[in-house]
């Protein structure tokens, strides 16, 4: 019967590739779901105020630690190590603009950069001095059951980041459309203009840097259950997502998972073609190509571009 | 500064931290001063040049990622020591070791060592550290200035006689533990094995082992190189899986995330695989891993450091696991990191005394000729040592290596051995 | 006015014997080394040079040029890797590797600068990191050559034509290669090269109207910043003996990035500073001293916040306040200024539009103006806000590209060329805001308008060769001479940033005419400006035009213009709507709205912030 025959060949075909492929995608979307959240947070203070925060994915570093500390030490519930560790995001948020960002005035150039790297620098040291630089493995969820989806193969985890992704785009998509958010891309656009029209300019910088702090640290511990917690994942993130960004499109939030999704799923694809040396370097290919050819990415805000 | 380790009870030895000498300090303060900023010069630590120790300097990490690592090093070192000095010494002199911080970078560890080479106290011999990249920077330096050097890096660069005639390490050739590692797998009648290594020199140490030996006994392995910081291994043991291999093996997976990466990556792509853990492997990924990750698993370890092997019936052994145990109750690493660093000394003690002297070349000449166990006073690590003019490792046979399943869990960190399923 | 002058002219009397100060450091570092200091102390002397030299290419390209791009730590890899390769095939001559890795340093310093013809600002930082991301892995595909993760070691006894270096030898060497590096860069800043960078960071539509090629200019400064990191990787490659792709990490750029800015990124020795300290100091970037990174950190937020200029910019600030209180001799002849007085503004020509459109999407912006320009007069171009003033002064120095029509200065057609290439045939401008750089004397920023025009090469600069000597007097004379003519000479020495607006315009407009434009094109010059600078710009305007040069301004300010112009185009929706002398189009009726629709709508300030917008878009 050569009908069956050909039914088991496609049906081999499917198993070693198709299903397989799906895995991998599922794997890439959920890696693309790290950079994806790590941007959201970065497009807060990119959208409100402008700045490219670089510390930022090392508040994401900094939640990791804690929730680490917080469950191995005394036992949380992951809700309270969440809110813990976004209160703390807060706050350090809070000393960044008021430390690096707001002593710089409004004409920043090329100080922003400077300050922000420091302060990124100064939040790994103080990860060392605490946690010295001994990796942590970190389990927030502790099955490791994948289940059968679509196709393919996916961790609960995975699963959770790519949901919480989606889900986090949504909330700062609708607080865009508050007067918090509108005021914030007003003070973007031209923070002069916005002052005169009566905006407080600096409180939406403030506010701008307590959020992104906050979100970013609470979703530390959920992140760092993914990719495991050491003081070298800060600045690892920094450029992945930088590049996450730039392909989605600066202050763009929908932009922001698609283009960590993109990345994700780049990153893993290339792996699977053609082996673990070459990912970083096609990437960069890749974003090359997206900045010189379309500079604001593909859903970026023309206003923020600065190229 | 000199610092008293009490931490870990060393007492009798200093511990010199400080790598930088008065000049560096001036300059260092002085500018550092005129910023406010005081506070992290270095001090002196002055070595006493009395003739009645044998020096031992150690450059090992001391913070850093691979701090744990350092720490088997240093309670393997200092539990040697003790045991050589309660023995008698080193041609009648006691030991005396110095641990100084390479920080696991290669320039620390040349900055360290050019200084002490430069002094007017030269080491005796210098424990030139836990893996191949900071040793392999300070071997042609040890060669310039003819110094006996003993470490445990994995990698063969570090160890050609031709090269370095005076630098020898502990750790097993790759070719003695894949060769082992192939023959146990073409005896179970495997022939077509995936391969999932570290991209590091421990990493490519093994593949090129893996694939001279898979020739020799059968065995045809593929490779997937896996990265440090790797997260998500799917689409390496994808690439796999593509060749329907027999059996995934998984070598030189280090701390920190790969070897967690490798088994939830199975998990996804549910790839039900017989799986072996090679000897390059580092135990805290086996401690991580969940039960049924480890459950049916196949660990291969040195004899003495599997629990419920014949070899820990040796004395040599005992006394070393006494020793060690007092220096470091919990163990982050299998105790055969440890054996490492012991031995070292060991080797040392057996090589002076042959040549009846302290002279690099002409203790390195000794230790060539060490062969059997009678040699070596407290080697345990395999039958017979084996040293030779072109073989700066000692010989590992096959049956100094055992295979077990993995019982769960898979290792015990206060003994530091591997604990096999329960029949 | 000569005590004045005479300030203004020795404005920096430590830099004509500056080049001294590296030598006799040299020697003395040499000297110590030598005789003091024992080997470590050597070694890490010499790492100290390693990073003064990557740090110097970082402040050439960031510092002076303005944009902050990591590729130093690519190049840097790329320097060592080539000679431990060239070392692994026998050849360990210093030299030749150093040849090898300048021309390594300058490809991948090309590659590396490429993105930055598009990016700008923390998109091009970023992307630059990336590249420094990407090092290790081509490291390992190219692992035959590069020992992949297992690295390349025993990278040891270099040589210098056939002799074989020992450690103090060698030594020697990195110091002196150090202060080559140094005294060649310090060489190349304190020139016109130098001038260009300034002004290319301050604006590069300035740059371009000037004469000077952005495009060309960044990618000078990125070949020439990354060639110390080039020889820096050579002597890093024999100091450490061993190389590894751990070696060139993100955190190595940021500790480059630490030096470069703690040491005062405007600065010279400053990268020696900020190097000593990443060695000696707090900077020192390892884990053993567990607040290092803590420290590094805050020190980095603290010197981006308050001491922008860094260490050296400190030390600087101490020796010019010593050196003003300096009594200083007045060198220029006073007949030399004389001579110079009518050159300027004399090669005026006539400048023709013809039926020239441009469209900005569905806004036709221009439709079909024509309008000529005479030498020896002032031509005046008015309009409403909208009216397509600005557009069309863009047009003619072909910031905008016209979409048909034809511009002609004498008989060049110059419709569709770059800006720069415009401003070669001799169109100059000013902008509506002026453009002056940070920390420059008034005298630097007229002699910048003669940068294209500087003919010394990169040797002639380099070695400080008559040639260069003799154009840099010329250059200084000429500035000397179109301050006087504008009666600014007294401010000659004062940095120009801090000067009134009205003498900044002034200013502007002198160094418009420093370049000998054929055709001068001022864009809004009275705007801002109270009744005395009113006069003076008139003033002004009005003694280049007698001295024959081809004047065109384009105001709002109408009674001004009305008052000394020679010629007025009246422009709306477009078009020249109205043409003649002030007289005759003083009572058009369209020049009554024009004047009416500027009080209604105050267009100016909106103006103001469109460009302020641009500008921060370019920055």
């Amino acid at each position: 019967m050569p009908g069956a025959g050909f039914l088991r060949l496609t049906d081999a075909i499917y198993e070693t590739y198709i299903g397989v492929s799906m895995t991998i995608v599922w794997a890439g979307l959920s890696l693309g779901a790290v950079y994806a959240l790590v941007a959201l947070c970065l497009n807060i203070t990119l959208s409100n105020t402008g700045i490219f925060n670089f510390a930022q994915p090392h508040f994401l570093m900094l939640g990791g630690f804690v929730g680490f500390e917080l469950q191995s030490r005394w036992g949380m519930p992951l809700l309270l190590i969440l809110i813990v560790c976004g209160i703390l995001g807060g706050f350090v948020g809070y000393l960044e603009e008021r430390l690096a960002i707001r002593p710089l005035g409004t004409h920043r150039g090329h100080a922003v950069l400077v300050t922000t790297v420091g302060f990124a620098v100064a939040l790994e040291g103080a990860i060392i001095v605490y946690w010295s630089t001994d990796p942590y493995p970190f389990k927030l969820m502790a099955s490791t059951q994948a289940l059968d989806l679509l196709g393919g193969r996916v961790l609960p985890v995975d699963l959770v980041l790519i949901v919480l992704a989606i889900s986090v785009m949504a909330l700062l998509v609708l607080a865009q459309r508050t007067k918090w958010g509108l005021a914030g891309t007003a003070a973007t656009l031209d923070s002069d203009v916005a002052r005169l029209r009566g905006i407080n300019v600096e409180r939406v910088t403030t506010g701008a840097f307590i959020a992104a702090g906050a979100l970013a640290a609470a979703l530390g511990p959920v992140v760092g259950s993914k990719i495991g917690i050491n003081h070298t994942i800060g600045n690892n993130l920094v450029v992945l997502t930088f590049a996450a960004l730039a392909v989605g499109g600066f202050g763009s939030y929908v932009g922001c998972v698609l283009g960590g999704l993109i990345t994700g799923l780049l990153q893993l694809a290339t792996t699977y073609a053609f082996g673990d040396e070459w990912p970083l370097i096609i990437l960069l290919a890749f974003l090359l190509a997206v900045l010189l050819l379309r500079p604001t990415g593909i859903l970026g805000a023309r206003s923020l571009r600065s190229v | 500064m000199i610092l008293p380790d009490s931490t870990n009870n060393h007492t009798y030895w200093k511990v010199n931290m400080s790598t930088r000498n008065r000049f560096t300090a001036l300059v260092a303060s002085a500018v550092a001063g005129s910023l406010i900023l005081a506070g992290c010069g270095g001090g002196t630590g002055s070595a006493s040049s009395d003739d009645d120790t044998v020096d031992v300097l150690v450059l090992t990490p001391m913070s850093g990622p691979l701090v744990t690592l350092g720490d088997t090093a240093i309670a393997g070192l200092t539990a040697a020591a003790k045991v050589i000095n309660e023995e008698g010494g080193i041609l009648g002199r006691d030991v005396k070791l110095t641990f100084e911080d390479n920080r696991f970078d290669p320039m620390t560890a040349q900055n360290i060592l050019q200084e002490a080479l430069t002094s007017d106290d030269r080491p005796d011999m210098v424990f030139s550290g836990v893996t191949s990249t900071e040793t392999v920077a300070i071997m042609p330096l040890l060669t310039q200035y003819k110094v006996l050097s003993m470490g445990s890096a994995a990698s063969p660069l570090a160890t050609d006689p031709e090269k370095y005639p005076y630098g020898f390490s502990m750790f097993p050739r790759a070719v003695d533990y894949e060769g082992a590692m192939a023959k146990f797998l073409s005896e179970k009648g495997l022939t077509k094995v995936a391969a999932i290594i570290s991209d590091s020199e421990t990493g490519k140490a093994a593949q090129d082992a893996l694939t001279s030996q898979g020739e020799e006994y059968g065995v045809e392995f593929e490779f997937e190189k896996l990265d440090a910081e790797s997260v998500d291994a799917t689409s390496e043991l994808s690439r796999l899986m593509r060749n329907e291999p027999q059996a995934l093996l998984l070598e030189g997976l280090t701390s920190g995330a790969p070897m967690t990466v490798v088994l939830d990556g199975k998990d996804k792509l549910g790839w039900d695989i017989p799986t072996f853990f090679g000897m390059t492997d580092a135990v805290s990924g086996i401690q991580n891993a969940t039960e049924e990750q480890i459950r049916g698993t196949v660990l291969q370890g040195a004899a003495f450091g599997i629990k419920g092997s014949d070899r820990q019936q040796d004395d040599d052994f005992k006394i070393f696991q006494e020793a060690v145990d007092a220096e470091l109750p919990t163990k982050d690493y299998q105790l055969s990191n440890h054996a490492l660093s012991y031995s070292a000394l060991m080797v040392l003690r057996a090589g002076a005394e042959k040549a009846d002297s302290l002279e690099a070349p002409e203790v390195a000449e000794a230790i060539e000729s060490l062969k059997t166990d009678e040699d070596i006073p407290g080697w345990f690590q395999t039958v017979n040592p084996g040293f030779a003019d072109d073989q700066h490792q000692g010989t590992w046979a096959p049956e100094d290596f055992e295979f077990v399943e993995l019982g769960f869990p898979g290792y015990d960190p206060t003994s530091g051995l591997y604990l096999p399923a329960e029949n | 006015m000569s005590d004045s002058t005479s300030r203004a002219v020795v404005s920096r009397p430590s830099l004509r014997y500056g080049w001294i100060i590296p030598p006799i450091l040299a020697l003395a570092l040499i000297g110590i080394g030598l005789t003091i200091l024992g080997v470590a102390d050597q070694r890490d002397i010499q790492l100290v040079a390693v990073y003064t030299l990557i740090v110097l290419g970082l402040n050439l390209s960031f510092g002076y040029g303005g944009e902050l791009a990591f590729g130093q730590v690519a190049i840097f890899a790329a320097g060592a890797y080539s000679t431990a390769i060239l070392h692994a095939h026998g050849h360990t001559d210093l030299l030749l590797a150093g040849v090898v890795a300048l021309a390594v340093a300058a490809v991948v310093g090309l590659v590396s600068g490429i993105p930055g013809l598009r990016l700008s600002h923390w998109t091009l930082a970023l992307t630059s990191l990336f590249l420094v991301l990407v090092v290790p892995a081509v490291l390992v595909i190219f692992e035959e050559y590069t020992g992949g993760q297992t690295g390349l070691s025993g990278v040891l006894f270099p040589s210098v034509l056939g002799r074989t270096l020992d450690s103090d030898d060698f030594f020697v060497f990195v110091i002196a290669t150090c202060f080559v590096g140094i005294v060649c860069i310090r060489n190349l800043i304190l020139s016109h090269h130098g001038e260009a960078l300034t002004v290319l960071r301050e604006s590069p539509l300035l740059a371009e109207s000037l004469g000077l090629s952005a495009y060309r200019l960044r990618i000078l400064a990125y070949v020439v910043g990354g060639l110390p990191a080039g020889v820096a990787g050579v002597l890093w490659a024999y100091l450490s003996g061993f190389l590894y792709p751990q070696t060139f990490l993100l955190s190595t750029a940021i500790a480059i990035l630490a030096a470069s800015v703690v040491g005062g990124a405007r600065s010279i020795y400053g990268a020696a500073i900020g190097s000593a300290l990443l060695i000696f100091g707090p900077l020192q970037a390892s884990a053993a001293q567990e607040y290092s990174l803590l420290l590094y950190g805050a020190f980095l937020v603290v010197v981006g916040v308050a001491a922008r200029a860094g260490l050296a910019g400190l030390g600087r600030t101490v020796v010019s306040r010593t050196l003003r209180r300096l009594p200083v001799a007045f060198t220029q002849p006073r007949e030399a200024l004389d001579e110079h007085h009518d050159l300027s503004g004399s090669h005026g020509e006539r400048l023709v539009v013809e039926e020239v459109t441009k469209s900005f999407g569905g806004n036709r912006a221009l439709q079909g103006v024509n309008l000529t320009a005479e030498p020896g007069q002032i031509t005046a171009i008015l309009g409403a806000n909208g009216a397509g003033k600005s557009t069309l002064l863009n047009t003619v120095s072909c910031f905008v590209r016209a979409d048909s029509g034809r511009i002609l200065v004498g008989d060049i057609q110059i419709q569709g060329l770059r800006p720069h290439r415009a401003a070669r045939l001799g169109i100059g401008r000013t902008f509506q805001t002026p453009l002056i750089p940070e920390e420059m004397t008034a005298l630097e920023v007229v002699r910048t308008g003669r940068l294209h025009m500087s003919q010394a090469g990169p040797v002639a600069t380099l070695l400080r060769l008559p040639k260069f000597r003799r154009m840099r007097r010329a250059d200084t004379q000429a500035a000397l001479a179109a301050l006087a003519f504008a009666g600014l000479l007294e401010h000659a020495g004062q940095e120009a940033r801090s000067l009134p607006l009205g003498t900044r315009r002034l200013l502007e407009v002198v160094r418009a005419f420093a370049g000998q434009p054929s055709v001068v094109l001022l864009d809004e010059p009275a705007a801002g400006l109270d009744d005395d600078g009113l006069r003076d710009l008139a003033e002004l305007l009005i003694r280049f035009r007698d001295a024959g040069a081809t004047v065109v301004l384009v105001e709002h300010n109408v009674p001004f213009v009305l008052g000394f112009a020679d010629r007025v185009h009246v422009m709306g929706l477009g078009k020249v709507i109205a043409s003649g002398k002030p007289e005759e189009v003083r009572n058009a009726p369209e020049v009554i709205a024009s004047y009416l629709g500027k009080r209604h709508s105050a267009p100016s300030t909106r103006s103001t912030d469109d460009s302020r917008a641009r500008e921060s878009d370019h920055a």
